[in-house]
C-alpha cells in the first residue's frame, strides 16, 4: 500500500489552505534544478475549479514516508484534457523565471551568495516573489558579473554553475501559510555514506548507469567583448587537470561567458566547469524502495551514500562507493529513483 | 427534476436501472459480486442525482462504473460536473444501502426520517439530518444519543423539532419508542405534538392516544416494560379528509379523521411547551405520504424481525466520479457512456447514523474514554467550544480590517490604530490601597477588591513613589496575593495608604500588545503606549485590491447564505473575507459566471449585521489583523528592526509619511527612498547621505552629487533619489534642503536642481526648479509642491548638461512629508474590544499514539469544527477556514485523529482551561 501524501492548496499570496486529491503523476527533487510534481484532477473535484488550479496559486506536499515536503507554484503547462486537468507545480524558484533583471545591475568583486541573495532581494521590492531569504553562504571566489534584463532563473543556474556554490527553494508552511526560503550553500546535503548504505536487491532495484561526456582536461572561459564579434579585447580564464589528463587523455574545452569582463571571474569559472567536465558524468538511475538499511527519510538530495550494486554480476563493473544524490523523483508505488554523481 | 429511485444492489454494488425518458438517464451501477443480496436506496442530497462527490483521502483509488444510456455526452457531464461545481452542497453525496427496505415502499413514500440519527452542527444548533435528506430537525436541551442508539429526550428543555414545510405532505407517521421507564410511570408521555395533530401516551389509562384537533382516538391499555420497544403508527389527514388509524405493535384503531394542518413548528418527543417528553429513546420516527393497513403491516412486520435493529443496517459509501466515457462492447464503440467512480481510499462502507459521543472538559489533562463499535477504525468529528474564559493568556482582541484600494505592494507600512491604551492600563474598575504597601510585598490589601478578578493585572498610582504596575495570581477576601511587582516597564517601589489602584488589561509599556495575521503574529511598531493615541504599524505585502458592488439592498435582519455582485468576482480568491459598510462576511467558494459569493456568514469577526443598500461597495479584506492584549506574562517582542518604516511613525499616518530619514545600507526599511544614476556612470553620479555632502546611516538626507571635472569626468549627469508609494503621492513638501554649485556656475551649462514626479517612472514631470544658487556657497532651499494628477513617483533630480566641466553639484533635504492620494490609501478601522478564548491545546488517543495540537483565537462559544475525515478545520460560528490552526504531532498520516473499535482513551490538555465542550460524531466503518 501506498503511504499517505497531503497535498494541500494555497493562494497565490500563500494563505487559505485547502486539502485536494490530485492523482499524482511524479514529484522529483533535483540538485540545483527546479524541482516538479505532475498531478491530474477530474473535473468532477469540487476543487477542480479555475479559481484553484490558477496560476501561481501554491501547493504543498507532505509525505508520511519520510520524503521532505515538496512545495511550489502552479505554473504552465496546464493540460485542459477531455475529463479533467493536468497541471504541474514546480519549487519556489520557479518564481524567479517569472522575473528579470534590471536594465543593468553590476556585481563587483562579490560572493556569489550575495549576488543570489541582491538578485532575489531586488525581484521583491520590485513585486513580491514570496520568497525570503534564509541561509546564504558568502564564501567562495568573489565575482564581477553585470546582467541586462535577464531572466532571474538562469542568472542564478548560471551563478550555480560557474560558481560552485549550490542553491535551493524550500517550502515553509506554518500555522496555515505556505512561504518559500531561499538558501546558499556551499554544498547542500553531506557525506552520510558512513552510516547510509543502499544495497542491490534490499533497498535498490537492480541499478542501471550511463557515463556521459564531455570530458576535458583543459577548460577555457572566454569573457564579454566591446563588440557582437570582437575577440581582440575579451579575457580567457583557464584551467586544467592533470589527473584528467592522466584518465582520460588530453582534452579541452571552451564556453564563452558573456557579461563577465573580470579575469578572476573567469578563471573561477573554468575552474568550475573543469570540475564538471573533468571526468565522466555517471548517471546512475536507480529505483529506491523505503526499506532499510537505509529508509527515504534517511537520506536527501545533496547527500552522499554509499552504493552497492552490479555486485553480484561482474567484478569488474562493480560499483561499491561513495556516490552524491543528484535527484530524486517519487511515484505513487511509493518507490524513488534516485540519479546519482 | 428527476426522482430518485432504488438502486437494486448484490453485494458490495451492483447495478440497477434509473429509467429515464427521453433526456433523462438511465444508468447502470456496477461492482463486484458474491456477497449477500440487500436492497440498495441511492440516496442523494439536496435532491438532485447522481449520488457522486468528492472525497478526502487519496493513496488507493477503487474505480465502480456507472453507465448512462440514451444521454449525450454533453447531458452526462452536465449532472455530474455541474453538480460537483456547486459548492453550495458541502457534504458530499452518498450510496446509501439498508437492509431490511420494505416491499411496496421506496423514497417515493418516504417523506422525513430520523434513525438513524445523523447528526451535525451548523454553528448554532445541532441538528439530525434526515435520512433522505429532505428535511433537518432541530435539537435543543440536553438531550444524549449513545452510540448507535436512539435520540434521548427526557426533560428540561429537551426539543427535536421540524417545521410545517419539512412535513408537508406527511399524513402518516411511525414511531419506534424506546421508554424508560414502563407503562405505569405517572406522566403523559409524548412522541409528537404537531400542532392540532398529537400523539402521546397517557398515563391515566396507558392508552396511545391520537387526535387531529376535532376526532380523537385510543388505542387498547398497553402494558410493557421499560427500554421495551414500542412500534406505533398514526395516520391522519392533512392532505384530504380521510380515515384515522392509530396502530400500536401492530394492532390498529380507526376513526373517521378531520383535514387539519401542522403548527408552524412540530416537537418530536415531546410537547410544544416541554413539559412532558417520551422519556425514553426515540429509536425511528418517520413521516410517510401515507399509509395503507397493508403497509404498516408490512412496517410492523419488518420492526418485528428486526428485533434489536430496528433501524436497520443503514449504510453508505462516498463516491467521485473521475472520468465519463463512451462505453466500448466487443470491441465497438457504443452511443452508451460509462462513468467512472472512484472511491477514494479504501472501500468501506460507512454507518448511515453518525454515532455521538459529548466529552465536558474542565482541566487541563481531563481524560474520556470514548467507547466505539466499528470494524475498522472511525475518523470523528470534532465539535470544540470553548464555554468559559481561560484566566491565562491574550484575553482580549480587537479586529482591524484594512480596506486595500490600490495595486499589488509589498512590504508597505500600515498604521492599524491610534488606540487609546491609557484607558486599558488603567480602567474604570478602581478602588483604594488599605494600607502602606511596602516594594516586594507579595500581598497587597484593598478597600474592596470585590470587582477585581481573580487573576489579573493591576496598576497603582502614585504621586510621590511612582506608577507601578502589578500582577497577582489568586484572591482572599481583599487581599491580591502572588503579587509580582513592576511589570509593564514600571518599578517596584512603595506606595501610601489610599493610593488609587485600578484594573489593568494590557501592560504599560505595551509588551503584550501583539499583532496577528490570521493565525501567525506579525511585527508591530507601537508608539506612544499608556496614552490615548498609542500607534500601531505593521508591514504587510498586499495584492491588487479587489471590490465589487452588492446586487439588491440587503436588509439588518435578512439571513444570508450568499452574496450576489454587480461586478465580475473572477479575481477575488476563492474564500476570504468581505466587508460592506461596517460589517464583515466571510465565504467559503464563489460562482464566477453567476457573480455570486457562496457559503457566506455575516456579522463576522465581531462586526454587527446591518442593512446594506443595494450597490454598497464590497471590499475584498486581505488581511485577517487582529489586536491582541491582556497576557502580562508576556515580555515586549523585538520587531526586525531591519524592516521598520523608515519615516517618522509617531508624525505619519496612513495619508501622510513624514520624513526625517530616507533610508538605510540595509535596504529593506519600508517605505525607504532608492538612489538612481540617471545618465552618467556610478562614478558621475554619486548618492550621499548626511549633510552637506556628507554621509550618514540611517540616511538624513537623499543627496544626489555629480562631481566637478576637477575629478576628471565627463560631462552629462543625471541622478535622483526618489520614493514610489502604489497608492499615489499628491503633494511633496521638503523642508530645510540645501543644494551647491561648488564651482563657477556663469558658463553656459545648464544644471537643474528639482523635484520631479512620475505616474509611472519612465515619464518625470519637473515639478519645481530651484534658482541657481548665486554662488558657491550652500543655499538653503524648501518648496511644498503639488505634485501632477496620478503621480506614483517624487524624486529629487539633479542634472547637468555642460559643454565646460567646472561645477560640483549637489542638491539635498533634511525633511520632507509627503501627502499620499487618499483615494487609494488603506483604511484601517479599529473594532470592538472581544473577549478571546486563545485555544492552544492537544487531544491525545492512546489508543492510537496518535494527537493533534489546534491553536487557534476563538470567542467564548465559538464552535471549531474539527473534520479529521474530510480534514478539515472551520470555525463554524464565523464561517472561516482555520486548516492553519492544525499541527498533526508525529508527522502527517492517513487519519489525523482515528479511533479504534472498542476503548479509547482521549486526553485533553491546555493551560488554563476551564471548561470546553468536546463532542465527537463519526461513521462506523465496515469492511463490508
Amino acid at each position: 500500500m501506498s503511504s499517505a501524501v497531503e497535498t494541500l492548496l494555497f493562494s497565490r499570496s500563500g494563505t487559505s489552505p485547502v486539502e485536494i486529491s490530485p492523482q499524482i503523476e511524479r514529484v522529483t527533487w533535483p540538485l540545483n534544478q527546479t524541482g516538479q510534481a505532475k498531478m491530474y484532477m477530474p473535473y468532477t473535484d469540487p476543487l477542480c475549479t479555475p479559481d484553484h488550479l490558477r496560476l501561481g496559486n501554491r501547493v504543498y506536499m507532505r509525505f508520511e514516508n519520510g520524503l521532505p515536503p515538496f512545495g511550489g507554484v502552479i505554473d504552465l503547462p496546464r493540460q485542459r484534457r477531455t475529463n479533467g486537468i493536468a497541471f504541474t507545480v514546480y519549487t519556489g524558484d520557479r518564481i524567479l523565471s517569472w522575473r528579470r533583471t534590471a536594465k543593468t545591475v553590476s556585481f563587483t568583486s562579490t560572493a556569489p551568495g550575495t549576488i543570489y541573495q541582491t538578485l532575489i532581494e531586488n525581484a521583491n521590492a520590485n513585486y513580491g516573489t514570496g520568497i525570503a531569504i534564509g541561509s546564504i553562504y558568502t564564501g567562495g571566489t568573489a565575482r564581477t558579473e553585470t546582467y541586462h534584463l535577464q531572466n532571474v532563473l538562469d542568472v542564478v543556474l548560471q551563478l550555480q554553475r560557474l560558481s560552485g556554490g549550490e542553491f535551493e527553494v524550500i517550502p515553509v508552511y506554518q500555522k496555515g501559510r505556505l512561504t518559500f526560503l531561499a538558501h546558499w550553500k556551499e554544498r547542500i546535503g553531506g557525506d552520510i555514506s558512513d552510516e547510509t548504505l543502499l544495497v542491490e536487491d534490499r533497498n535498490i532495484e537492480p541499478p542501471a548507469m550511463d557515463e556521459q561526456g564531455p570530458v576535458a582536461s583543459r577548460v577555457l572561459c572566454a569573457g564579454g567583448a566591446a563588440g557582437e564579434d570582437g575577440w581582440d579585447d575579451r579575457l580567457v580564464g583557464e584551467d586544467t587537470s592533470t589527473t584528467s589528463r592522466n584518465e582520460y587523455g588530453y582534452r579541452e574545452y571552451a564556453e564563452v561567458l558573456t557579461g563577465i569582463f573580470d579575469q578572476t571571474t573567469l578563471d573561477a569559472s573554468a575552474t568550475s566547469v573543469l570540475d564538471e567536465v573533468g571526468a565522466p558524468r555517471e548517471r546512475f538511475t536507480i529505483t529506491a524502495l523505503n526499506r532499510e538499511p537505509a529508509t527515504f527519510g534517511d537520506y536527501s538530495v545533496g547527500d552522499t551514500v554509499t552504493v552497492q550494486a552490479f555486485l553480484e554480476h561482474s567484478p569488474l563493473w562493480a560499483v561499491d562507493r561513495a556516490l552524491r544524490i543528484v535527484g530524486r523523483e517519487w511515484t505513487p508505488a511509493d518507490t524513488c529513483r534516485l540519479e546519482f554523481k | 427534476m428527476t426522482t430518485p429511485k432504488p438502486w437494486a444492489l448484490g453485494n458490495l454494488i451492483v447495478g440497477s436501472e434509473w429509467q429515464g425518458q427521453k433526456g433523462d438517464m438511465f444508468s447502470v451501477l456496477r461492482g463486484a459480486r458474491g456477497l449477500p443480496q440487500v436492497e440498495a436506496l441511492m440516496v442523494e442530497r439536496y435532491g438532485r442525482f447522481p449520488v457522486i462527490s468528492g472525497v478526502s483521502r487519496r493513496a488507493q483509488r477503487k474505480t465502480l462504473e456507472v453507465r448512462f444510456t440514451n444521454a449525450s455526452t454533453r447531458e452526462a457531464y452536465r449532472t455530474l460536473i455541474l453538480q460537483q461545481l456547486d459548492t453550495d452542497d458541502e457534504d458530499p453525496f452518498r450510496l446509501t444501502i439498508v437492509d431490511n427496505l420494505l416491499p411496496g415502499l421506496g423514497p417515493e413514500d418516504l417523506v422525513v426520517a430520523f434513525g438513524p440519527w445523523d447528526l451535525y452542527y451548523d454553528g448554532s444548533n445541532w441538528r439530525a439530518r434526515g435520512l433522505l435528506e429532505q428535511a433537518t430537525a432541530t435539537l435543543a436541551g440536553a438531550w444524549s444519543i449513545a452510540p448507535g442508539e436512539g435520540l434521548d429526550l427526557d426533560g428540561g428543555s429537551d426539543a427535536c423539532t421540524l417545521t410545517s414545510s419539512d412535513l408537508s405532505g406527511v399524513n402518516a407517521i411511525e414511531v419506534i419508542w424506546k421508554p424508560t421507564e414502563d407503562n405505569t410511570y405517572g406522566t403523559d408521555r409524548y412522541l409528537f405534538d404537531g400542532g392540532s395533530i398529537e400523539l402521546y401516551f397517557k398515563a391515566a389509562d396507558d392508552k396511545f392516544y391520537l387526535t387531529d384537533g376535532t376526532t380523537t382516538i385510543s388505542s387498547a391499555a398497553q402494558t410493557f416494560a421499560a427500554a421495551s420497544l414500542q412500534h406505533v403508527v398514526a395516520r391522519f389527514s392533512v392532505a384530504g379528509a380521510g380515515e384515522m388509524k392509530l396502530v400500536v405493535n401492530g394492532t390498529e384503531t380507526t376513526g373517521l379523521g378531520t383535514v387539519t394542518a401542522f403548527g408552524a413548528t412540530c416537537y418530536i418527543g415531546s410537547e410544544a411547551t416541554p413539559s412532558k417528553w417520551c422519556r425514553g429513546e426515540l429509536v425511528a420516527w418517520r413521516g410517510y405520504d401515507d399509509l395503507t393497513s397493508t403497509q404498516i403491516a408490512y412496517l410492523y412486520a419488518a420492526f418485528s424481525e428486526a428485533g434489536d435493529d430496528p433501524i436497520g443496517n443503514a449504510r453508505h459509501l462516498d463516491v467521485g466520479s473521475e472520468t465519463v466515457d463512451p462505453l466500448v462492447e466487443s470491441g465497438k464503440r457504443t452511443l452508451d457512456l460509462v462513468a467512472t467512480l472512484a472511491v477514494d481510499d479504501e472501500v468501506r462502507w460507512r454507518s448511515r447514523d453518525g454515532d455521538y459521543w459529548h466529552w465536558d472538559v474542565t482541566s487541563s489533562g481531563d481524560q474520556e474514554t470514548v467507547t466505539v463499535d466499528t470494524e475498522d477504525e472511525v475518523y470523528p468529528v470534532l465539535y470544540i467550544t470553548p464555554k468559559a474564559a481561560k484566566t491565562t493568556g491574550l484575553l482580549y482582541k480587537r479586529w482591524v480590517p484594512v480596506v486595500w484600494k490600490a495595486d499589488a505592494a509589498v512590504d508597505y507600512p500600515t498604521k492599524l490604530a491610534a488606540m487609546d491604551t491609557a484607558s486599558l492600563v488603567e480602567t474604570a474598575t478602581t478602588t483604594t490601597l488599605n494600607g502602606a504597601v511596602l516594594a516586594g510585598a507579595a500581598t497587597i490589601t484593598l478597600t474592596d477588591a470585590s470587582s477585581f478578578p481573580t487573576v489579573g493585572m493591576a496598576y497603582i498610582t502614585d504621586a510621590v513613589n511612582g506608577d507601578e504596575q502589578i500582577s497577582w495570581t489568586g484572591k482572599s477576601g481583599n487581599d491580591l496575593t502572588g503579587c509580582t511587582r513592576g511589570i509593564g516597564g514600571t518599578g517596584d517601589v512603595n506606595h501610601s495608604n489610599l493610593d488609587p489602584i485600578a484594573v489593568s488589561k494590557m501592560l504599560a509599556n505595551g509588551g503584550d500588545l501583539r499583532v496577528y495575521d490570521s493565525a501567525s503574529e506579525i511585527d508591530r511598531w507601537i508608539l506612544d503606549p499608556d496614552t490615548a493615541t498609542t500607534d500601531v504599524w505593521v508591514v504587510v505585502d498586499y495584492d491588487g485590491a479587489q471590490s465589487t458592488t452588492l446586487e439588491g439592498a440587503m436588509l439588518i435582519g435578512d439571513s444570508v447564505s450568499t452574496l450576489d455582485a454587480g461586478t465580475d468576482i473572477s479575481d477575488f480568491p476563492y474564500e476570504g473575507i468581505l466587508l460592506i459598510d461596517s460589517e464583515a462576511f466571510t465565504y467559503r467558494g464563489k460562482n464566477d459566471p453567476d457573480q455570486q459569493f457562496l457559503n457566506v456568514t455575516r456579522a463576522v469577526k465581531g462586526t454587527s449585521a446591518a442593512g446594506h443598500a443595494d450597490e454598497a461597495t464590497i471590499y475584498w479584506i486581505q488581511h485577517d489583523f487582529w489586536i491582541f492584549y491582556g497576557d502580562h506574562t508576556l515580555s515586549a517582542p523585538s520587531p526586525d528592526a531591519t524592516v521598520k518604516p523608515i519615516f517618522e511613525l509617531d508624525t505619519s499616518n496612513n495619508d501622510s509619511w513624514v520624513y526625517q530619514e530616507f533610508g538605510d545600507s540595509g535596504m529593506n526599511r519600508a517605505g525607504r527612498w532608492v538612489f538612481e544614476v540617471v545618465l552618467g556612470s556610478d562614478a558621475k553620479v554619486l548618492q550621499y547621505t548626511g549633510n552637506q555632502g556628507a554621509n550618514a546611516d540611517p540616511w538624513a538626507e537623499p543627496g544626489v552629487n555629480i562631481p566637478g571635472d576637477a575629478l576628471g569626468y565627463g560631462t552629462d549627469a543625471e541622478g535622483r533619489t526618489y520614493l514610489y508609494n502604489v497608492c499615489g503621492i499628491t503633494n511633496a513638501n521638503f523642508t530645510n534642503g540645501e543644494y551647491r554649485s561648488a564651482g563657477n556656475i556663469a558658463n553656459n551649462n545648464i544644471h537643474e536642481w528639482e523635484i520631479i514626479s512620475s505616474i509611472d517612472g519612465i515619464t518625470w514631470t519637473v515639478e519645481y526648479t530651484i534658482a541657481d544658487p548665486p554662488n558657491t556657497n550652500w543655499q538653503s532651499w524648501s518648496r511644498n509642491e503639488a505634485l501632477t494628477s496620478g503621480s506614483k513617483y517624487v524624486a529629487l533630480n539633479l542634472d547637468r548638461s555642460s559643454s565646460v566641466n567646472t561645477e560640483n553639484l549637489y542638491l539635498e533635504a533634511a525633511d520632507c512629508t509627503l501627502t499620499l492620494n487618499t483615494t487609494y490609501t488603506p483604511d484601517a478601522t479599529l473594532g470592538s474590544e472581544q473577549s478571546n478564548y486563545p485555544l492552544d491545546c492537544t487531544i491525545a488517543n492512546a489508543a492510537t499514539g496518535y494527537s493533534i495540537q489546534l491553536q487557534a483565537t476563538l470567542d467564548v462559544d465559538d464552535v471549531l469544527q474539527v473534520d479529521t475525515d474530510a480534514k478539515t478545520v472551520t470555525n463554524l460560528t464565523e464561517g472561516e477556514n482555520l486548516f492553519g490552526a492544525l499541527t498533526q504531532i508525529g508527522g502527517i498520516r492517513r487519519a489525523w485523529l482515528a479511533l479504534l473499535d472498542g476503548d479509547n482513551v482521549l486526553t485533553y490538555t491546555e493551560t488554563g482551561v476551564v471548561d470546553v465542550d468536546v463532542d465527537l460524531v463519526w461513521d462506523r466503518r465496515y469492511f463490508e
